[in-house]
């Protein structure tokens, strides 16, 4: 169903801060964290004989070579204003940039570019204290001015702009300081610094209309050539701020949305290490020669990113809930988890899939009842005419499949489904500009769910062909007051109740059909190393490998 | 050199060069047909036409009787997901089903239908407008057959296959626009066939001598001159389309054919790429389908060819 | 010399319809022509801007000029996607598409012109059964059967070459070529079907020919009558062929940079197709095309030049 995965996450993560993404991580780390979630990182390595590693090594790192990978998609710019960063554009833009805070383990956000950061009491006024010492590429120095006006420009984008609405100022105070003042408290805010929107690339990257397309910024690599839709090189910054690192002299993405040729082309060697959340890599790939890889499956910190069909409520047709009850109503999700994904992944009713905190607004969920979503076309039909819809996919052949599979149990139910391939990018466009009216999804990845804010509130929301980052449009009042209180609650029983309601109404809005959750899996070749080791400057070990982002910088090869 | 071959004698060589360029939708395939090669020209014309020629033959009518009927049939709908996915062939499902349960047998049998109708639809639209000028330009011959063929000329120069996608990225990829463009695409090779052969014929004694006793203009044409075209056209468009369905294919491989879940052979294999490794039968089958009607279809065009072609229909 | 300027007077047109039917393709597209140009969500001053940029009110001829006036300087606009400028695209991707076709014409000839000279020695021979009746074969496997086949033994199976992906030339020659021998081979053994056949008819031809015979009643050896009587004349057909073959190269490396996931100007193509990214799709026809027939023209003048008799003949 989703969707998939498969392809861009969207924006996900994206973006804007994505959010999301993984990003945005915990402020409260504790809440979710209450649950269930366990830091992934601290599996034991090793691992079981299927290669399954924790992609964390103590050995001595050897320095050299390039690190070849084989990423599912790419984005469209560089520019953290106007960039749709999916989990891929991520990896990019941290290849160049640094982010100003930094998720660790517990997924909580520490100080990266920055060197502290402290809020008021209530948690509505930040002071961050900028690291010293650090340049840019172009060997200008990391100075405030730098960093508001990365700010200021992602606060002012038509993209990412919306996801910083709580934002009220953002001002230098010296040289090294800047201050942040919210409209409201916001425990959560140093978390919406961890991805696209805490990156800092130099004022040029942000101000030429092409900068997007020569980023330099303070990152462990630098620009060397991208061509959009094929590869991205770039090579060792020797000048890293963080003594010793990266260990590769460069590194090359490959861009390979298809993702058997990612599979065999890691099997072939064409390239060192790939990501993959399509079920048909974990189906394969391990156990194969030389193979170690490692998935996210336990790694429960926050909310887990998922695969769905996203609906758009706007839509003249998608409106009517008895429509999106009834592709609830008729999706046979068990039946999608053996059929397309082997078994692999199970199937997810809510937000928060296995986690017994929300137990009780995930069974409110709808489940597979075929004569039910009979009766809703029945009824629809009966007073609007012929049930058309179309769904939307990526061009892979995997999404296709889904898409196909949708068609036929959707079909079944009496709705005429029509199926529309576009690109990744064009895809989360369409997404962003309400242009669609069921799509292929994947996305929620959260340490914190407050990031997840931006993706469901009504100020997010925009009408059809405005650019919205609630994409799927639902605007329900009660969400908004929940998020509301989830944002700015210093309680965490507070917060779990408040996340409780929002996953409830979901249950009854409908804006999104999940099928499972994503399960991002990192197949690599034996000889690469600690693709998962990365320690913040605080000595802490960063988040593990989740939502599809590895490490390169703290990556190296074994002979 | 798609360009000015005047000579009438080489004007179907040029025909049959210019299926080559002009198409080539990836697939390079039956253009340059043999005759340009000449395919046999040591070995006296075979007048016979073999059991491998009644092969081919055969292999085409099953084809296109299963296209035809594959709804009255007693195999399962092409479309419908409800056996296991990815099962081997069985009593049940003759050729296996495919990653979603679908029965492979059904859906290539359906498969053909896109093939066939882009590759016979293309090559009518090519024959009705491209045979008509060509008969016009090689009997009339003067200024119009000068116009003609500089047109014919500027058509064959632009790649098809560039064209083809052009206008599946502009217009939207349905079957009617591939169908039509392949069409289009089809019409100046046609011509430029057409009127070699005209050019030829329209020299040759008994047309000479139709015309010494007298007969009219368009009754030269028509009953002694169409009659020995027609055979050598019906040769030729049968390469064409072998190419055209490869051309189809192509796309469909690149998702730029018709929508789902309609199946294709092109999209057959290219949804079953993903299962490879481990469970090759999807993409054998469409395959396997596709080379032997395509195989077939410039084998008895070639055959064709070598018994109506014109030069030795000369001797 | 007559040849020559004759044969450049038949490319103006040509370049023409050419550059005409690429510039034509935005108007084909349904709704609002700067809309489709500029990508969704266009600010409307972008959007009045395009379309003072396109001229929309202007006549077509107008236009047309305008848009020739852009290629002519190398402003083929840029990507809805990345703002990237479609002529920096076609500058990076270009060397990709024809390494890939230069490649698969090496391995064409290497491999057909020894097989049809052998084969053609012997008409009939095992050999030349087997070659012939294999390059007939050939011509009904389309490129990406043949790419996704040759994936699988290669690399899925052997894991001898690389699936896909490329290494600049410049950057390392070797794995350059180990990324391209897949491709270049799957492209390549088309044509070596083509140029099978054509070879080894015109040189059973003009092995029987008297002046063949003659030099066979001469005591010359059959090595030196094969080189220098029989084959010689026999490349013009194989050149004339090699460039109507182009057409259906383009064709087929479009496919195969697909299967291939090389960066050339088909994957750009697709992609951009995919993307909804009208400028680059422009661009990529605009340059395939014109690559297509300015290749053609120059196999054609070389042949002209090459052989007195068709200089003389087709100036006429």
């Amino acid at each position: 169903m989703s969707r998939d995965y498969s392809r861009r996450q969207f924006l996900s993560g994206g973006l804007t801060t994505a959010a999301g993404l993984v990003l945005v991580g915990g402020g409260a780390g504790g809440l979710l964290t209450a649950c269930g979630s366990s830091n992934s990182s601290s599996k034991p390595g090793g691992g079981s004989t299927s290669g399954q590693i924790t992609g964390r090594s103590s050995a001595t790192p050897r320095r050299g070579g390039t690190l070849r990978m084989g990423l599912e998609s790419d984005f469209n710019s560089f520019s953290p204003a106007t960039g749709q960063f999916d989990t891929a554009g991520l990896m990019y833009a941290s290849t160049v940039f640094d982010t100003l805070m930094s998720l660790d383990a517990q997924g909580n956000p520490q100080p990266y570019l920055a060197q502290t950061m402290t809020p008021d009491a209530q948690k509505q006024v930040w002071t961050m204290t900028l690291r010293p010492g650090v340049v840019f590429h172009d060997n200008t120095p990391l100075t405030s001015a730098e960093v508001v006006n990365a700010i200021q420009a992602v606060q002012k984008a038509a993209l990412t702009g919306p996801a910083l609405l709580n934002l009220d100022t953002v001002k230098a105070t010296d040289g090294m300081t800047v201050v942040f003042t919210c409209k409201s408290p916001w425990p959560a805010f140093p978390t919406y610094l961890c991805g696209q929107l805490g990156y800092v690339p130099t004022p040029k990257t942000l101000s030429d209309p092409k900068g997007g397309l020569h980023p330099v910024g303070t990152g462990p690599f630098v620009f060397e050539e991208w061509v959009p839709g094929s590869h991205f090189y770039a090579n060792a910054n020797k000048n890293y701020w963080r003594k010793g690192l990266p260990y590769v002299d460069r590194v090359e993405y490959n861009t390979m949305p298809d993702s058997t040729t990612r599979d065999n082309s890691l099997l072939a060697g064409t390239v060192d290490i790939i990501h993959s959340s399509d079920s048909i890599s974990l189906h394969d790939v391990p156990g194969k020669p030389n193979i170690e890889y490692l998935t996210d499956a336990d790694n429960n910190v926050g909310e887990p990113s998922m695969d769905m069909s996203m609906i758009n409520c706007m839509d003249p047709v998608m409106s009517d809930i008895r429509v999106r009850q009834a592709l609830a109503y008729s999706f046979n999700a068990d039946l999608y988890q053996k059929v397309h994904n082997f078994g692999l992944y199970k199937t997810a009713y809510g937000l928060f899939p296995g986690n017994p905190t929300y137990a009780s607004s995930t069974k409110l969920y709808p489940t597979f009842d075929l004569a039910k979503a009979k009766s809703l076309v029945q009824a629809y039909e009966a007073e609007k005419g012929k049930l058309k819809i179309q769904y939307s996919t990526t061009n892979s052949t995997r999404n296709a499949e889904t898409a196909q599979f949708l068609q036929q149990q959707w079909g079944a139910a009496g709705i005429d489904v029509s199926i529309q391939q576009v690109e990744q990018v064009q895809l989360i466009t369409n997404a962003l500009l309400g242009k669609f009216q069921v799509t292929a999804w994947r996305q929620f990845a959260a340490p914190n769910p407050d990031a997840n804010y931006v993706w469901w509130s009504i100020p997010t929301s925009a009408p059809i062909g405005q650019s919205s980052l609630n994409f799927a449009r639902n605007r329900d009042q009660q969400v908004q007051d929940a998020l509301q209180t989830g944002r700015t609650s210093l309680d965490e029983a507070t917060r779990t109740a408040a996340y409780n309601t929002v996953n409830e109404r979901f249950a009854k809005d409908l804006p999104y059909i999940f099928a499972n959750r994503t399960t991002w899996g990192c197949y690599a070749n034996k000889k690469v190393q600690n693709f998962n080791g990365l320690d913040l400057p605080g000595g802490q070990p960063a988040l593990s490998f989740s939502g599809g982002l590895f490490y390169p910088m703290c990556t190296w090869l074994s002979a | 050199m798609p360009a000015d071959n005047v000579t009438p004698v080489e004007a179907p060589d040029a025909g049959a060069l210019a299926v080559g360029s002009g198409f080539g939708l990836g697939v390079e395939t039956g253009q340059l047909p043999s005759d340009v090669i000449g395919s046999e020209p040591t070995a006296a014309p075979r007048r016979r036409l073999g059991w491998f020629f009644w092969v081919c033959v055969g292999w085409l009518a099953l084809v296109i009787f299963g296209a035809i009927f594959a709804s009255v049939l007693p195999i399962p709908a092409p479309n419908l997901q409800d056996a296991a996915p990815s099962a081997m062939p069985s009593i049940h499902h003759w050729l296996g089903t495919d990653s979603l349960g679908r029965d492979l047998f059904a859906r290539v049998v359906v498969g053909a239908r896109v093939s066939l109708v882009v590759g016979f639809g293309s090559i009518a639209i090519g024959v009705a407008v491209g045979g008509f000028m060509g008969l016009l330009a090689g009997f009339l011959g003067g200024r119009a057959d000068t116009v003609l063929t500089a047109l014919a000329n500027v058509a064959l120069a632009f790649p098809a296959l560039i064209l083809l996608l052009a206008v599946v990225a502009f217009l939207g990829a349905n079957l009617f626009n591939i169908t039509l463009t392949v069409g289009v695409l089809s019409i100046a090779p046609i011509f430029r066939v057409v009127r070699g052969a005209t050019v030829a014929f329209a020299d040759l004694e008994f047309v000479t001598a139709a015309r010494g006793i007298g007969a009219s203009r368009w009754r030269i044409l028509f009953r002694e001159i169409v009659p020995n075209v027609v055979p050598i056209v019906m040769s030729y468009s049968l390469v064409f389309v072998a190419v055209s369905i490869l051309a189809e294919a192509a796309l469909s491989y690149l998702g730029l054919s018709v929508a789902d879940p309609t199946a294709t052979w092109g999209k057959i294999v290219n949804g079953g790429q993903a299962y490879l490794a481990t469970d090759p039968y999807i993409c054998l089958w469409p395959s396997l389908a596709l080379f032997l009607t395509v195989l077939a279809l410039n084998l008895v065009g070639d055959r064709l060819r070598t018994l109506f072609d014109v030069r030795e229909a000369k001797l | 010399m007559r040849y020559v300027v004759k044969r450049f007077l038949m490319l103006i047109p040509v370049l023409f319809v050419v550059t005409f039917a690429s510039f034509y393709l935005i108007s084909l597209l349904p709704g609002d022509p700067a809309l489709a140009v500029l990508g969704p969500g266009a600010t409307a001053e972008a959007i009045a801007q395009e379309h003072h940029e396109l001229g929309l009110d202007k006549p077509i001829t107008t236009r047309y000029v305008k848009y020739l006036d852009h290629v002519v300087h190398g402003n083929l606009g840029e990507s809805s996607t990345t703002h990237q400028d479609v002529t920096t695209q076609l500058k990076t991707r270009l060397p990709v598409t024809l390494e890939l076709l230069v490649l698969s014409q090496i391995i064409a000839f290497a491999v057909s012109v020894p097989l049809g000279i052998l084969a053609a020695r012997r008409p009939g021979s095992l050999l030349d059964k087997l070659s012939t009746s294999g390059a007939f074969g050939l011509l009904a496997i389309p490129s990406f059967m043949l790419g996704v086949l040759l994936v699988f033994l290669f690399a899925v199976k052997a894991q001898l070459l690389p699936a896909g992906g490329f290494t600049r030339l410049t950057q390392d020659p070797l794995t350059n070529l180990k990324d391209m021998i897949l491709p270049s081979v799957t492209l390549g053994l088309g044509s070596v079907a083509v140029y099978l056949r054509v070879l080894r008819s015109d040189m059973i031809t003009t092995l029987q020919q008297d002046y063949i015979t003659m030099a066979r009643a001469k005591g010359m050896s059959q090595r030196w009558i094969l080189m220098r009587h029989a084959f010689r004349p026999s490349t013009f057909s194989l050149m004339t062929v090699a460039g109507l073959n182009i057409g259906a190269l383009i064709g087929g490396a479009l496919v195969v940079e697909q299967v291939f996931s090389l960066p050339g100007i088909g994957t750009m193509i697709v992609t951009a197709i995919y993307q909804r990214d009208y400028l680059t799709v422009q661009g990529g026809v605009l340059i395939a095309a014109t690559g297509y027939v300015l290749v053609n023209f120059l196999v054609d003048l070389l042949y002209g030049v090459a052989d007195p008799r068709v200089r003389v003949d087709r100036a006429r």
